[in-house]
């Protein structure tokens, strides 16, 4: 419940509702009852932290604890976050209205480089210190897990320990230890010395960097008995898995709002320039019986009308023939829409597609991601342009006549020529359309292409590649522009000095702490969106402290630099990024995982099993 | 098919559903009762369901309404009985029934605003005077093709009845204002009028609707 001071707060901003907590689903739990208090902390703003899937089953599993509660925190829209500073009012936790700074833990996940400045404002606006050296007692205990956490140095002075891989695991283990700690009275750093020989477990202070002249990381030594290698935590069996079968169901319309079914972890398609296709290895799938009974038991104790399965790539699901008429088999009847995202309709058999046409749908996207069979070697996108044309064919046939092509400028070795081949591909597309003897009377075809500028991650074949530079994507994007003849054809890119920011948070070391804290300082926050982002702030910031951001984004590394993520253990093996890294250059590709095994190693975190090839 | 009336209370922290948020509330609510609604027609089939009046942003009320048509003929005790685990806190079915009135049979709606103050008197004396004027005037939003704009009006019309009394938290009004289809009237558009003066003085407000009612001053069923 919250109190008269934070309710009086509600009556005076927008969108109330993302404030008061007691959502359907929504779990309160007796206090005197509990003995562990996490607060789960997204750094976005409620629409968006609603919507990911890792939060909603973390929130459950902890839940399903009886000695402990979990409680969901987002963070508060500007509105908002100011007159709680005026009023004195700390950031709390929505089940219980109570601050967070009297939890045992707190946790965020991060999704996405262009938070971190959140998770400094939302620390600050509990009232807490930003940074762990100064949170001195053993509670709250700051956490961290999320995609970005396989690189977290360029945060690792605000936050006390990583979860890089998967969470369901180990954050009941350091629950566990950390009420034994509390019960000992333990310091925080005797809990610490502890927590780092869990699996799966990065403590930061416990390891000392020393840099080399020109900037580069020269040693990198633990202490305290921290393991020198951090290996990621994984899941063996999905099936066997927690997976809840509530969602809390929200009152304002959040960006995904629908029941989400997880497929399967992991790709088998090794696209070089994706990071989840390499960071979330080995491949593990569930049961379309599984997958099936939680769907269903979703949508009854959700009352949604709409299931979306998530993966990386939900073609590649080797049971997808058997799930989707299981599911339509009982969602039709209950007016429940099933959406397919990342559909790749080429290798769909003719009765699916037959199946498909009964729900409602809504445009249909391929993402080449490169304009020209060269580049798409190069980039190990194994989709040819016979397949891209084959697939609009039989979308066309199948009644569609919007088409959404996603492409990236500024990918490793390409070329203005690379550029103009997205134009040309489109143009096909376009064609396609109006060879087709039986489209639709009267009807357009609109083809739009959406591009996106390339930013290089950890744990890919492109981890030691330069980013370009904003001059460079500037003069693709008049490229790509002056090579679209069609009106059929729309382009939609947003060169943004974000991608910059993306790119040196994702691949910078510790030195960066110290810039993300004074960006913030300077006010800012919400990086992410358009009317918050604030160039000079962080221009501003990175000179303060003598940084080039260009020595993290633009600079090619070599292959024996050591880099700033070498602590972590992803399973995949350094030789098998390198050689990735040659083939592209040699523009030669890799056939994916169901074809052969490439022997990445990441298998040998599941004990040597893959699903790739069941 | 069958029409179904369903009334509801809408209270505490439930007050800042917006209505357009309380519509998917129910509809999933009702799936979630496992009730047999009937859906419409047409490309994109929803359940059927309509609000009698929209309530506003804030307001607490313990006479909403909504009518659902239902495919089977599950007795109305079993589906205010469904309805009890399967709504939020804060939202509670009081009463399900077979429709009586219409609901642009609706012409009042009864409030009680508490306005919190430590200086009783005064805010009684000053709101009493302004409610009780030859005009109240107030700026109301309105739209003009596509541009927003403001119009004043006189709702001195619009209020049917009042009455104060004091209580240990501030000043309480009683007030019937005219509502529904022709000439609905926000109640914070009269607090907005009549508390310019005394605003310092007051440290909050809670509005509560209380009562739907006709022409003749009998309450909707
Ligand atoms: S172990 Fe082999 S099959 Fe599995 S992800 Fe790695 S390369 Fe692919």
């Amino acid at each position: 419940m919250l109190s008269i001071k934070q309710e009086n707060l509600l009556k005076q901003v927008q969108k109330p509702a993302r404030y008061t907590g007691g959502e359907f689903n929504s779990v309160v739990k007796d206090k005197s009852k509990i003995k562990f208090r996490y607060a789960f902390c997204f750094p976005d703003n409620y629409e968006v932290g609603m919507s990911h899937l890792g939060m909603k089953i973390l929130y459950s599993l902890v839940n399903a604890r009886e000695d402990a509660w979990c409680e969901r925190v987002f963070a508060p829209w500007d509105d908002m976050e100011k007159l709680m500073r005026e009023n004195g009012v700390p950031l709390y936790a929505l089940e219980s209205g109570d601050d967070i700074k009297d939890f045992d833990m707190i946790g965020f996940t991060l999704q996405y480089e262009l938070s971190y400045t959140n998770v400094l404002n939302m620390l600050d606006l509990a009232g807490l210190p930003v940074r762990s050296a100064d949170r001195k007692d053993l509670t709250p205990l700051v956490v961290a897990g999320g995609p970005c956490a396989c690189n977290p140095e360029p945060i690792s002075a605000f936050i006390d320990l990583f979860m890089p891989g998967e969470g369901e695991e180990v954050t009941n283990e350091i629950i566990d230890l950390l009420i034994k700690h509390k019960e000992m009275g333990s310091t925080k750093e005797e809990f610490l010395k502890e927590a780092a020989q869990i699996e799966g477990v990065y403590v930061p202070a416990f390891y000392d960097v020393s840099y080399n002249e020109d900037g580069t990381i020269k040693e990198v030594t633990p202490k305290n008995g921290a393991p020198k290698k951090v290996k990621k935590r994984i899941i063996s069996d999905l099936d066997s898995v927690f997976y809840p079968d509530k969602f809390v169901v929200p009152f304002i319309d959040i960006v995904h709002d629908r029941v989400v079914s997880e497929i399967f972890r992991g790709c088998i398609r090794g696209c070089r320039f994706c990071q989840a296709g390499f960071i979330y290895r080995p491949i593990r799938e569930k049961s379309s019986d599984t997958v099936n009974r939680q769907s269903k038991a979703l949508c009854e104790n959700t009352g949604y009308d709409e299931i979306s399965l998530c993966s990386l790539s939900t073609s590649d699901y080797t049971e997808i023939e058997q799930l989707i008429p299981k599911m339509f088999d009982w969602a039709l009847k209950e007016n429940i829409n099933v959406s397919l995202p990342s559909l790749r309709v080429d290798n769909f058999s003719d009765e699916l597609m037959e199946e498909l046409k009964k729900v409602r749908r809504s445009g249909l996207t391929f993402a080449p991601e490169a304009g020209t069979q060269r580049l798409r070697d190069a980039i190990n996108k194994n989709v040819t342009e016979e397949e891209v044309i084959r697939t609009a064919e039989k979308a066309f046939a199948g009644g569609w006549t919007a088409v959404k092509l996603y492409f990236m400028l500024g990918l490793p070795t390409e070329t203005l020529d690379d550029v103009a081949g997205i134009a040309d591909l489109a143009q096909t597309v376009v064609d396609t359309y109006y060879r087709n003897p039986d489209k639709p009377k009267g009807m357009g075809v609109t083809v739009s292409i959406s591009v996106a500028s390339f930013v290089p991650k950890p744990f890919t074949p492109f981890q030691w590649e330069p980013q370009d530079t904003r001059d460079m994507l500037e003069e693709k994007q008049k490229h790509l522009l002056s090579c679209v003849k069609s009106k059929k054809i729309r382009v939609s890119y947003h060169e943004s000095p974000t991608s910059l920011l993306e790119g040196v948070f994702a691949r910078g070391d510790r030195k960066l702490c110290d810039v993300i804290e004074s960006a913030w300082r300077r006010g800012s926050k919400f990086d992410s969106w358009d009317e918050f982002f604030n160039f000079q702030n962080w221009l501003d910031a990175f000179d303060e402290f003598g940084i080039d951001p260009a020595f993290y984004a633009n600079r090619r590394r070599s292959f024996d630099e050591i880099l700033p993520w070498d602590m972590f253990d992803y399973g995949i093996r350094r030789e098998f990024l390198e050689e990735e890294n040659l083939k592209a250059h040699r523009s030669e590709t890799t056939p994916h995982c169901r074809i052969k095994c490439s022997a990445c190693g990441a298998n040998m975190l599941n004990g040597g099993k893959c699903d790739a090839r069941r | 098919m069958r029409d179904v009336r369903i009334f509801f209370e809408k209270k505490d922290m439930a007050k800042y559903i917006s209505h357009l948020d309380l519509m998917r509330c129910f509809s999933r609510a009702v799936k979630r009762a496992g009730i047999d609604i009937w859906y419409t027609e047409g490309f994109n089939p929803h359940p059927f369901m309509t609000f009698s009046l929209p309530l506003s942003l804030g307001t607490e009320s313990f006479c909403e309404s909504v009518d659902i048509r239902t495919n089977d003929e599950m007795p109305f005790d079993e589906i205010k009985e469904r309805f009890q685990s399967t709504l939020p806190d804060g939202i509670r079915v009081t009463k399900v029934a077979a429709p009586v009135h219409k609901a642009n049979e609706i012409c009042f709606s009864e409030f009680e605003i508490l306005f919190y103050t430590e200086k009783s008197e005064l805010v009684l004396s000053s709101l009493k005077e302004k409610i009780g004027a030859d005009e109240i005037n107030v700026e109301k939003k309105g739209k003009q093709g596509r541009k927003k704009v403001f119009r004043q009006v006189n709702i001195k019309e619009n209020i049917q009845s009042f009455d104060f009394s004091e209580n240990e938290n501030g000043v309480l009004l009683k007030v019937v204002l005219t509502a529904g289809v022709k000439d609905n009237i926000n109640p914070s558009l009269l607090i907005d009028a009549i508390t310019a003066d005394v605003k310092d003085e007051i440290k909050g407000i809670d509005i509560k609707k209380t009562k739907m009612m006709l022409e003749d001053m009998k309450e909707f069923e």
